[in-house]
């Protein structure tokens, strides 16, 4: 058995040594801060983010989605509990099976704050708590309206980038992750990364500092923009992607070149130690699940005790009784009838 | 002249009153509160593990020099540092003859002899065994004299966890040292004072299988016995629930040895279709899902692809999952026979929390009733999670410490400084009675002193002044202080030029009346 766990250990070892890999889980957090209709496609950029993560893999139970807005099921919306990423209605990015954690005047700063660093009200539920460990590689994705060092919460509050620097350095002094691939598609997003200094952090922003971020089209029948840029490239190129499929971050690193963008993309390498043409993609935007196969050592584990069945047979029907040694609990008692043929 | 006194004295009144009162005044209630942490004592704790654990054995010989035995194995045993281990010899006493020569076999000697008070582990010589050592339920050890002294030393220091989880524990996660006990680690759940254990039955096709488990009496028969022997360490707290519809993740292959399906893809993902249906997240704190599930119709019989496990597999800090096969032919509802289900689940739950020793070649051990843990596996389970706790601790408070140092305007209220302190107090305790040995008092500390470390640094009530940074404290201030201070400014500079210029005609008059003292 030893040897069996060790092969299995080391094959996962193995099938991850090329891209030295060394997570144990994956969580994503998506935040999405901007209220009402005509901020549909920031809704969008969420929801197509959240529709990939999960087809790779990530569970419910790891991803924390934060709306701001209910666009599905907002009046103006002429297709109720549908909300497409693209102007051809291919995909509903909504779906039927959709946990939001945090909703509406729930999406605040200190909301957002409380649950990267784990200092929630101890009443919280579980499934709206961040419960990563040294193990966890998480993807945090931020969609909204930004400016010049900070990022706008329902239009009223900001989200500076000394706060998320602060955030993500006591995440790292309680190892609350492994490594982080920080996203924000909004204007300025290169901004809102300036002053990260924790290690492990790979950032990513739509624009730099000083440009907009552009959408991508508008959808004439609905008359709001329903998707941007960055976000309708990211989300081309996870379509790509498979469980078990070999792209790189580097090539992810690649998708809004400046001609079609309309914006340049702003990358932070100095914080991530490992080379992008390393990582795959998967890394982030998928999951790994530890598993081993279990056998039984029989010779180690042998319980005596056994509960009593007395099985009455006949033709007719067969009673079956079955209780504890204790007599507490009783099962059976039932006539059941055989099958007819 | 009389007027401009007046201003003049009134103008005082305001400076005193804007610099002399509402100044220190303002100045003090927006101080951020912050408490007294014992910052000196937190960071003379030290990063690495460095107890020196006593262990205490008794060694009972029948035929060989039990002086030179004991002499050898406590130096084999010791390391410098970390163990000291003290061997006791002593011969047979004429009760454990008779106990030896009634026993029928090891397991009824093994079951019949006293309970140890003051050792850790009694090592003791038999005529024969099975191999060349073999470990009791209890805390036994029991070897023959051909036994050579490298294995017994070398199981000795397996049982003590002397080495790999203590390693483990220091570092920070490193996916390059040592794998056997990198895999021990990411695979139990982390130290906490109870573990929900949550058994689901999960049948996909009710209308054709009608199947049921006798899971309330199993839990009382099968986990009970197990949980009453780790009710020192855990309080496992179990729940069982059915499921039904639950879909398939995978699509399994036609067998290639033997009649059936087998599962040939990546077993993880069985496990997201399951998990949505699981609603762990009801239950509060550390859940082990402990889930059964019967293959869909058309897949049946289905087994994992290396036939001779148990067709069942753990998946790391998060359960186990089995398959259950009914049989073909059953007549109405189909009882589980629970015994083989609840050995596999409880062999995983062993897994889980942590019982997974190294142990070297040609030793065996007696096999486990249901109590399904042998007395010497809880003592090793209490020195690893009091070394996990004790590392946890230090490490959460001495970071805490360095945070609320560099960050000056975080509020430290009085719950978290006196969970600081107590949490110190705590390690420092659970250390002096590891060192002597005291296990189940030393756990207690350390999970007291990890709790403590916890409630300190996710407290909430940190965050509150956390995003007022000093630059916005001015912006808010200047706009209420600005017109009130301008006027006050501006007469203190009146006040000043009006008391150098009178000092100047002071001055001039002085000189004007020397002056005239002079010609006179």
């Amino acid at each position: 058995m030893l040897q069996k766990l060790a092969l299995a250990f080391t094959c996962l070892i193995l099938s991850a040594e090329s891209s030295k890999s060394s997570h144990t889980n994956n969580w994503a957090v998506l935040v999405e801060t901007s209220r009402f209709w005509f901020d549909y496609r920031h809704v969008a950029n969420l929801l197509s983010i959240y529709r990939s993560v999960k087809r790779l893999g990530i569970p419910d139970s790891q991803i924390i989605l934060m709306m701001a807005e209910d666009i599905a099921c907002n009046p103006r919306n002429p297709r109720p509990a549908t909300v497409f990423n693209n102007a051809e209605q291919h995909i509903n990015v909504y779906g039927e099976e959709i946990e939001v954690d945090y909703r509406g005047q729930g999406v605040t700063v200190d909301n957002f704050v409380r649950l990267l660093t784990g200092r929630l009200p101890p009443e919280t539920p579980k499934s709206k708590q961040l419960l990563t460990d040294e193990g966890s590689n998480i993807l945090v994705y931020m969609t909204g309206h930004g400016i010049d060092g900070s990022f706008k919460f329902q239009g009223r509050e900001d989200l500076t980038d000394v706060k998320i620097a602060n955030a993500f350095r006591e995440m790292w002094q309680k190892r609350r992750y492994n490594e982080i691939l920080f996203i924000a598609d909004t204007c300025q997003a290169a901004s809102l990364f300036q002053k990260l200094s924790s290690p492990n952090i790979l950032a990513i922003g739509s624009s730099l500092v000083g440009e907009y971020s552009h959408s991508h089209h508008m959808d004439p029948a609905i008359g709001v923009h329903i998707i941007d840029q960055y976000t309708h490239h990211a989300f081309e190129f996870l379509k790509s992607v498979t469980q078990d499929s070999d792209k790189r971050m580097s090539e992810f690193l690649e998708i809004c070149p400046e001609k079609r963008c309309l914006s340049t993309i702003g990358i932070r390498l100095d914080l991530y130690q490992r080379d992008p043409r390393d990582v795959k993609v998967t890394e982030f935007f998928g999951t790994i699940r530890p598993t081993e196969e279990y056998s039984l050592d029989t010779a180690l584990l042998k319980f005596d005790k056994n509960t009593t069945t007395v099985p009455l047979k006949s033709e007719k029907m067969s009673v079956i009784k079955i209780q504890s040694s204790s007599g507490k609990f009783q099962y059976g008692n039932q006539i059941s009838f055989p099958k007819k043929v | 002249m009389n007027k401009i006194k007046e201003t003049q004295y009134a103008s005082h009144l305001f400076i005193f009153i804007m610099l002399g009162l509402g100044l220190p005044l303002w100045w003090k209630t927006t101080e951020v509160y912050r408490q007294e942490l014992p910052y000196k004592d937190v960071e003379s704790l030290r990063e690495s593990f460095q107890i020196v654990q006593e262990v205490r054995l008794i060694l009972k010989v029948k035929s060989i020099n039990g002086g030179e035995l004991a002499k050898v194995i406590a130096k084999e045993c010791s390391l410098p540092g970390k163990f000291s281990v003290v061997v006791t010899p002593s011969n047979y006493s004429v009760e454990d003859e008779t106990l030896s020569y009634l026993a029928l076999n090891l397991e009824d000697f093994d079951a019949s002899l006293p309970e140890l008070e003051h050792y850790h582990l009694q090592i003791i010589e038999v005529d024969k065994s099975e191999k060349p050592v073999v470990l009791g339920r209890r805390r036994n050890l029991f070897f023959e004299k051909k036994t050579s002294l490298n294995l017994l030393a070398a199981v000795i220091r397996s049982i003590l966890a002397e080495e790999g989880p203590t390693s483990v524990v220091n570092q920070d996660f490193d996916g390059t040292s040592d794998l056997w006990n990198q895999l021990s680690k990411l695979r139990r759940f982390a130290s906490s004072s109870f573990l929900n254990v949550l058994f689901t039955f999960s049948n996909p096709d009710p209308e054709l299988f009608d199947i049921d488990w006798p899971i309330e009496a199993a839990i009382e028969e099968y986990l009970q016995p197990f949980a009453d022997n780790l009710k020192d360490i855990v309080d496992i707290r179990p729940s069982s629930q059915h499921i039904y519809f639950a879909p398939l993740g995978v699509t399994p292959r036609k067998a290639l040895h033997g009649d059936g399906y087998e599962i040939s893809t990546d077993l993880s993902l069985l496990i997201n279709p399951l998990e949505s249906k699981l609603g762990e997240q009801v239950l509060p704190g550390p859940t082990a899902n402990l889930v059964l599930l019967v293959p869909p119709a058309r897949f049946h019989p289905l087994h994992l692809k290396n036939r001779e496990n148990s067709d069942s597999f753990i998946v790391h800090r998060w359960g186990g999952i089995a398959f259950y096969n009914p049989p073909k032919d059953s007549n109405g509802t189909h009882w589980i026979d629970m015994q083989p289900v609840m050995e596999t689940f409880i062999g995983q739950l062993r897994l889980l929390i942590g019982l997974d020793i190294k142990l070297p070649k040609d030793v065996a051990r007696i096999s486990l009733n249901e109590k399904a843990i042998a007395d010497w596996e809880v003592d090793y389970l209490l020195r690893l999670k009091t070394i996990e706790n004790i590392a946890y601790s230090t490490k959460a408070i001495k970071s805490l410490t360095a945070l609320l140092e560099t960050i000056t305007n975080i509020v430290i209220s009085n719950d978290v400084a006196s969970n600081v302190s107590s949490s110190l107090e705590s390690i420092k305790k659970s250390s002096r009675l590891f060192e002597k040995g005291m296990l189940k008092e030393s756990y207690k500390e350390s999970l007291a002193a990890s709790e403590r470390a916890d409630a300190a640094f996710f407290d909430p009530s940190m965050l509150a002044l956390l995003y007022f940074p000093s630059d916005q404290k001015y912006a808010i201030y200047v706009p209420l202080f600005l017109p009130v201070g301008i006027p006050v400014l501006l007469s203190t500079w009146s006040l000043l030029k009006s008391f150098f210029a009178s000092s100047k005609t002071e001055k001039s008059n002085i000189n004007e009346q020397k002056e005239k003292h002079h010609q006179d």
